[in-house]
């Protein structure tokens, strides 16, 4: 049996009478207590990878495991452990948040009344009202509690903040903050690469259904390297720059300016570059967009 | 799968009081021209066994003529063979859609299904659900006709009464249930699946009836379930075998397609 919470082992899914994968071979891990964002454009495969996990599709191929159960097999304890939050949350109008929290609950089979009591007074959620009247970032209020409330053992969420005020997404960071502290482990999909980098652990970006690259937020990766912003006095020294081993281009911005990386040391890459005749360097921390635009082809979220 | 079905009745009690209202007037208002209409019975009849036999049968089903003096002739002809069937099939059909459609169309379904709950259970309930809503509906119709028809002088044993009328009710549900599974078992929406059971269940009703103005429609309606809907002889106590069988056969075919369909489909 699988330890960790969340386990993806090639899995893949064609939609039927579709050409290419949706999700192509797909692998991967969440650990116990870490926050795993899910990077990629709008049709990557972030959502078609959700909804596998929860069963709302069956796999073209592979497998996944959630607590060490099968994703298709046991669906149903699958659920037991799984707190969800869909992209575009969809619940009942006509009812109040109220009464359908009380419906989730008893489907989720009982859970703690006193923590979604909690939870409803973090938020600030309405409860009392028909959910058709409520606003947007309201009624995603009611769709976090509803993934949080049986306090689970593993959070899948869509686009969590989306529609959330500033206020409530540092009370939603905060929630997710003690999950994790409590060994939740999370898969979370995110069109906010600032929030990414903010709560993940480690991203993965996802691009045509392929999984192209994974890296941990604040390790030593390539995500707290500096990246230096270089003027030269003229072109023939930014093509010379260009060939420095020591350096890794990021991108020519004009004839005589480069945003470049070090591969190695800082060092190293300062001797490389004092052979030039430099007008201006700035030292910037890359982000997670200049990462993801790398992989996206200058293409941003 | 209690909660579900609790659920799904108390987001629909407002319309199941309208269904229940509408089935009652519309009942009611039948019942009370029975008087009228047994006192100028031979005018009337008159007029309708005049009419073209195809054109009758839309009234009446297989029979050949008509006494709406006899009360069991006026009951098939006004009440039980279109009428009723009719409205309630509408019933049927729009519920059967929609059950599990509207959930799915509209993404709550995705909600409940992140619940332990099993796809199976989730289908069953929903099928109770649908199957309790229309027990309401002709159960209160059922009573207002138990109840008013002695009232409007029309003297037919209770017994033959509740058994035409579970018949109908269950003759018109068999309409939602293929409703239900074209769109639990399959990628048609609600609108598709409501639109193929409508085209089994009046297509059908069409087919059958009209099928005495012309020989090529006979072999066809043999295939149309209205064809084996005679509720003038459960009024009279006779079996109706065909319908057993149409009815048997609707149940099971719904209940294996729609449990196989759903279980391992995407979900929209």
């Amino acid at each position: 049996m699988d330890t960790m919470p969340l386990v993806l082992n090639k899995l893949s899914k064609r939609y039927p009478g579709a050409d290419t994968l949706a999700l192509d071979d797909v692998s991967l891990s969440v650990n116990t207590g870490e926050v795993y964002g899910f990077l990629g454009a709008n049709g990557a495969g972030k959502s078609t990878t959700i909804r596998l996990l929860l069963n709302f599709l069956q796999p073209t191929s592979g497998s996944a495991t959630i607590m060490g159960l099968d994703i298709v097999k046991s669906s149903v304890d699958v659920k037991r452990h799984v707190g969800y939050l869909s992209g575009d949350v969809a619940l009942y109008p006509k009812v109040t948040g109220q009464e359908l929290l009380d419906y989730l609950l008893a489907l989720q089979g009982g859970a703690d009344k006193k923590y979604l009591g909690e939870l409803t007074k973090r938020f600030e959620a309405e409860l009392d009202k028909p959910i058709g009247a409520l606003s947007k970032g309201n009624r995603q209020k009611i769709g976090v509690i509803q993934a949080l409330m049986h306090q689970p053992d593993v959070l899948i969420l869509d686009e969590p903040t989306s529609g959330l005020d500033p206020l409530m997404q540092e009370v939603f960071y905060e929630a997710l903050r003690e999950a994790k502290n409590k060994g939740v482990a999370v898969l979370m999909s995110s069109h906010n690469l600032d929030e990414a980098q903010r709560v993940c652990d480690r991203v993965g970006i996802i691009k045509h259904g392929k999984l192209i690259r994974e890296q941990a937020i604040g390790g030593d990766a390539s995500l707290s390297a500096p990246m230096f912003r270089v003027s030269f006095r003229t072109h023939d020294a930014l093509v010379a720059a260009k060939r420095e081993p020591a350096l890794r281009l990021q991108k020519q911005v004009d004839s005589n300016t480069l945003t470049m990386q070090p591969k190695g040391t800082i060092a190293e890459a300062l001797a490389a570059l004092s052979k030039y005749d430099i007008v201006s360097l700035f030292s910037e921390q890359t982000t997670l967009e200049d990462e993801f635009i790398e992989f996206y082809g200058g293409k941003s979220l | 799968m209690m909660q579900t079905i609790r659920w799904e009745l108390r987001q629909r009690r407002w319309t199941i009081l309208w269904w229940v209202i509408g089935s009652i007037v519309m009942t009611v208002v039948i019942l009370a021209l029975y008087p009228s209409i047994r006192d100028q019975a031979n005018q009337l009849n008159k007029v309708i066994n005049t009419l073209p036999q195809g054109l009758r049968e839309l009234k009446t089903g297989g029979a050949n003529t008509v006494d709406v003096a006899d009360p069991i002739s006026f009951l098939n002809s006004q009440l039980f063979y279109a009428t009723l069937p009719i409205l309630w099939i509408i019933l049927a059909i729009t519920r059967g859609g929609s059950v599990l459609g509207r959930d799915e169309q509209s993404h709550t379904l995705e909600l409940l299904l992140a619940r332990p709950i099993s796809r199976s259970r989730l289908l069953l309930a929903k099928g109770i659900s649908l199957g309790l809503e229309f027990i309401i509906v002709s159960g209160v119709t059922l009573l207002v006709i138990l109840v008013m028809a002695p009232v409007f002088d029309i003297h037919v044993s209770s017994e033959r009464l509740w058994l035409t009328s579970a018949y109908t009710a269950a003759f018109s549900l068999s309409f939602g249930l293929i409703a239900f599974t074209l769109q639990a078992a399959s990628r048609l929406t609600r609108r598709s699946a409501a639109t193929v059971a409508v085209f089994v269940g009046f297509g059908g009703y069409l087919i059958a009836s009209l099928s005495g103005l012309t020989n090529w429609l006979k072999v066809p309606a043999k295939f149309a379930p209205y064809h084996y809907f005679a509720p003038d002889k459960i009024l009279h106590g006779q079996s109706v075998s065909g319908l057993n069988l149409y009815l048997a056969g609707v149940l099971i075919f719904t209940i294996v397609l729609s449990y196989i369909g759903f279980r391992r489909r995407d979900i929209e």
